[in-house]
């Protein structure tokens, strides 16, 4: 063919990155290769990717950052934000506020290299985990010895969540003319914190009561812990019989029995009678008292669950509703089959409690009861999710509601139950299979609906952008990947969308 | 051939066991009657039984002190003429065979080890036990080095206590002395082979960077990697199956190099060299017909800039403003005080409620307050890390269309 005969071909469209094994079957509205590129709108027309500025103006901006996650306070849109010092080997827990203010560190512990986090009615709970070997497979777990933390979102440091119950020794008495029913009973003291945590009864103390009396208590012992800010009388109905074991009967909150702070040791002339017991306080009795750090935070049915302990890799500890940290030992367990891999994420959809292992998903639906009594639902066995794979929104902290974006090992797929094939990053499936899949702990991504993009920081530090302006389907997403002269290794949004990104030393 | 003597080393590395006095009274590495800073000691090295290096009245197990040369101070004399830098050697210098020899003294009842190695392991060349009087040591090195490569790898000169070796601080111990040092040998100068490949950079280059290599002749196409490889590490840029390599964990990254043609290559540096910051070599790998094996294209002077930081993507921005910390600074402040304090005694600054570690006293003697007793002030100098910004350019924005027809 002569050249006169050639007809040209006009290029008006342009649909980004097309990466997959035959790279001659590459259409002409798409690139071979693609990098930094924006698009403009639903039009074909691309540009350089947007530049980058500092987001923080304070004398001394964080450093070496590893983790970012939004956090809605009660009143803000701000940033969880991990730092890691490399040479000390400390990882650090900031809030950041705004651009000016930061506090912190509210916590630091060594080998803290990741973290997880959820937001709950204002407070946030924290999880340190890190990274750990098991052959040629590297996955995370909690960090071992270490604890869930709960942070009052003000900038005092994170405590410990859950708490110790009160220790010593009280005097119960008659007290005034007033009234109980007869007989014996066992009287104790719950502490509260001042996130609402409910410790175990304990200075169980058995006594007699007289129907003409109240009953008063003295040398009520107080907490080493200064988070405790209210102390809950608790007892037994008549027991007819005793056995001798202190704990092994019900217990009930006694109504208007209530020391408001932690300094009185005495609660005098306390009247009621056991039809009046109606709030059940057994169940404290088995409650952590500290939580085992887990890879996973997750919240269903208002519940706090906890995934993959240090020493437990499919293990899911959830709380009683409400409590968040008050989680039974015994009731409060469900152990996901084991097939040595741990659990790494856990997101509610449409009152559904799907559960992740990295090639594998589950669910399990709440049915009224305690749990370990949940029925488990398989869903996929071949398709699972990472500890940062579930797309967050804008800066809710959270993923969508009716459907997740998740990243899994043959790309990014859209899920609403089952996963949606072929999965919306087909067209850069080689890209995406030639990652290192032992560095998937880093995959953490971002739906950010206003720009209409899905931000994936990926483990070679760079960016994976998904811009689906046209459609969010495997045919009109439009792929391209962005590099930076530091390493990005983690993003976040503020503000509905302002756009986060996090880079350390490396 | 020729015979080059280094002189003495020109830098202290890692000192374990602190520094004394150089009167011996306090314990720690000094030159004996000199002093302790990095030049006495280094001048301390290459003295004799007069005047020695000497690890003094420690109880500190594990003590060391290690040696380094560098590029610039002149250090090499080459058959007896002035010693000149490394930088001001002749091209081609090659050491074909060199001696370093030490003379260890010690009056100690433990154990104590003497070694060289390339930093930063520590080839331990022999146990001395118990008092060994005067020992003289010496090291052939096996094989033809380059003087680059003799300075890229800190050949370094330790003398340890054993860490078996510990008794209570303070207690009398006498010396290990080393002195006597002595590192000569024979060179040679090699035919210099004129490449047509160079580096243009000139000056030091951080990450993010761009580098650009040139050839003289159009060969550069034929190019399949870039090597970067510095003490112990190894990155490479991989032009065929674009990728980055780092440490042999390959980090997949689209288009690294953005520019090949037959006379250059441009790329960015990219991460992965963490805090290092030094001399990192450049070499091109063939594909074995414009050009074949590895080739040299020069060495880089690569500085250290933490750019980590939290950053949001802003609209309509065209560049990259990113963090910029090269190093550490001391902030120098005025404190001035309020003149209700009056100063009764020299003990002036305890009275204050500033901690007394951030006041710095300055040269005023007493009589001094009272003349600036209503401007009373002192200096308070605070360390922190300086945080600028640098604006770099957006890397690489790139497309490649699919085959057209």
């Amino acid at each position: 063919m002569s050249v006169r005969d050639h007809q040209g071909l006009t290029l008006n469209k342009f649909n980004g990155l097309w990466n997959i094994e035959d790279p001659d079957s590459a259409p002409s509205d798409h690139f071979t290769e693609c990098s930094n590129i924006s698009f403009l709108g639903q039009s074909s027309s691309f540009k350089t990717r947007l530049g980058i500025d500092i987001s923080q103006t304070t004398l001394v901006p964080l450093s070496n950052i590893r983790r970012i996650y939004n956090y809605a306070t009660q009143t803000a849109n701000t940033l969880i934000i991990l730092t890691y010092d490399d040479i000390s080997g400390f990882g650090s827990i900031y809030h950041v506020v705004s651009p000016t203010i930061v506090y912190g560190p509210l916590l630091t512990i060594t080998g803290m290299t990741d973290f997880a986090f959820v937001p709950y009615a204002g407070r946030g709970y924290i999880s340190p985990f890190s990274d750990y070997a098991n052959g040629d497979l590297t996955f995370q777990k909690g960090l071992a010895n270490e604890f869930v933390y709960v942070y009052d979102g003000l900038g005092n440091p994170a405590r410990k969540a859950a708490g110790n119950s009160l220790s010593g020794v009280m005097t119960v008495a008659n007290g005034a003319a007033g009234h109980t029913d007869s007989g014996f009973h066992i009287f104790g003291f719950v502490s509260q914190t001042v996130s609402g945590y409910n410790a175990p009864p304990s200075i169980l103390t058995s006594f007699t009561s007289a129907a003409g009396s109240s009953v008063s208590f003295g040398s009520i012992p107080t907490s080493g812990d200064p988070s405790v800010v209210k102390r809950l009388l608790v007892a037994t109905k008549v027991l007819p019989t005793f056995n001798g074991d202190l704990t092994g009967y019900q217990f009930f909150f006694v109504p208007n029995a209530v020391i408001n702070n932690n300094t009185a040791t005495s609660l005098n002339d306390i009247s009621f009678y056991d039809s009046e017991l109606l709030a059940d306080a057994s169940h404290l009795l088995n409650n952590y008292t500290s939580i085992p750090a887990g890879a996973s935070l997750s919240s269903y049915h208002n519940r706090l669950c906890v995934a993959a302990t240090a020493t437990d890799i499919s293990l899911i500890l959830v709380s009683q509703p409400g409590e968040p940290e008050a989680i039974n030992q015994i009731s409060g367990l469900i152990v996901v089959p084991l097939d040595g891999n741990p659990i790494t994420n856990a997101q509610e959809m449409r009152d559904v409690f799907y559960v992740f292992k990295r090639s594998k998903t589950v669910a399990y639906s709440d049915n009224g009861g305690e749990p370990s009594s949940w029925p488990l639902i398989p869903i996929d066995s071949a398709l699972g999710t990472f500890v940062h794979g579930i797309a967050t929104v804008l800066d809710s902290g959270s993923a969508s509601i009716d459907f997740l974006i998740v990243a899994t090992y043959q790309g990014i797929s859209s899920f609403n139950g089952r996963y949606a094939t072929p999965e919306l990053s087909w067209k850069v499936s080689n890209y995406w299979t030639k990652l290192d899949r032992n560095m998937f702990g880093n995959v953490q991504i971002m739906n950010a609906p206003i720009q209409k993009l899905i931000l994936i920081a990926l483990p070679n530090r760079q960016l994976l952008i998904g811009d689906y302006r046209n459609g969010m389907d495997w045919k009109n997403m439009r792929w391209s990947p962005w590099n930076f002269s530091m390493g990005i290794n983690t993003i976040g949004i503020v503000n509905i969308d302002e756009i986060i990104l996090g880079a350390d030393v490396f | 051939m020729g015979t080059f003597n280094i002189i003495k080393p020109s830098s202290i590395g890692t000192v374990v066991g602190g520094r004394g006095n150089g009167a011996g009274t306090i314990p720690g590495w000094e030159s004996n009657g000199v002093g302790s800073t990095d030049a006495n000691l280094c001048d301390g090295l290459i003295l004799g039984l007069d005047q020695y290096l000497a690890l003094a009245n420690t109880g500190i197990s594990n003590s060391s002190i290690e040696f380094g040369m560098d590029q610039s101070t002149n250090i090499f004399e080459l058959d007896g003429s002035p010693a000149i830098s490394f930088n001001n050697l002749p091209s081609g210098f090659t050491i074909t065979s060199g001696i370093l020899t030490i003379n260890l003294n010690s009056n100690f009842a433990g154990t104590f080890t003497c070694g060289y190695g390339f930093n930063p392991s520590f080839q331990q060349i022999n146990d001395f036990t118990g008092n060994q009087g005067f020992v003289s040591y010496e090291i052939v090195l096996s094989t033809n080095i380059s003087a680059l490569q003799f300075l890229l790898n800190k050949i370094s000169i330790a003398a340890a206590l054993d860490t078996t070796f510990a008794v209570p601080p303070g207690t009398i111990l006498g010396l290990l002395s080393l002195l006597n040092y002595s590192f000569t040998g024979t060179y040679e100068i090699q035919a210099v082979v004129i490449s047509p490949i160079s580096i243009e950079n000139t000056s030091p280059a951080r990450v993010g960077d761009k580098i650009i290599i040139n050839s003289t002749l159009p060969i550069l196409l034929g190019a399949t990697q870039i090597q970067l490889t510095y003490p112990g590490h190894e990155i490479i840029l991989d032009l065929l199956t674009p990728s980055l390599t780092i440490d042999g964990v390959i980090y997949y990254w689209l288009n690294f190099v953005f520019i090949q043609t037959d006379f250059q290559i441009q790329f960015y540096l990219p991460f992965g060299f963490g805090r290092f910051a030094g001399l990192v070599t450049v070499t091109l790998i063939g594909n074995g017909t414009q050009f074949s094996g590895s080739v040299l294209a020069g060495v880089l002077n690569v500085l250290y800039a933490d750019a980590s930081g939290i950053y949001s993507l802003t609209e309509g921005q065209t560049n990259d403003t990113l963090y910029f910390r090269d190093g550490y600074t001391t902030d120098i402040k005025f404190l001035f005080l309020n003149s209700e304090n009056e100063i009764y005694d020299d003990n002036y600054f305890s009275m204050k409620q500033e901690r007394l570690r951030m006041l710095a006293m300055n040269d005023f003697e007493y009589e001094d307050y009272e003349d600036y007793e209503d401007n009373f002030f002192t200096i308070t100098g605070a360390l922190r890390i300086p945080v600028t910004t640098i604006e770099t350019e957006i890397p690489s924005p790139f497309v490649m269309t699919a085959f057209l027809p």
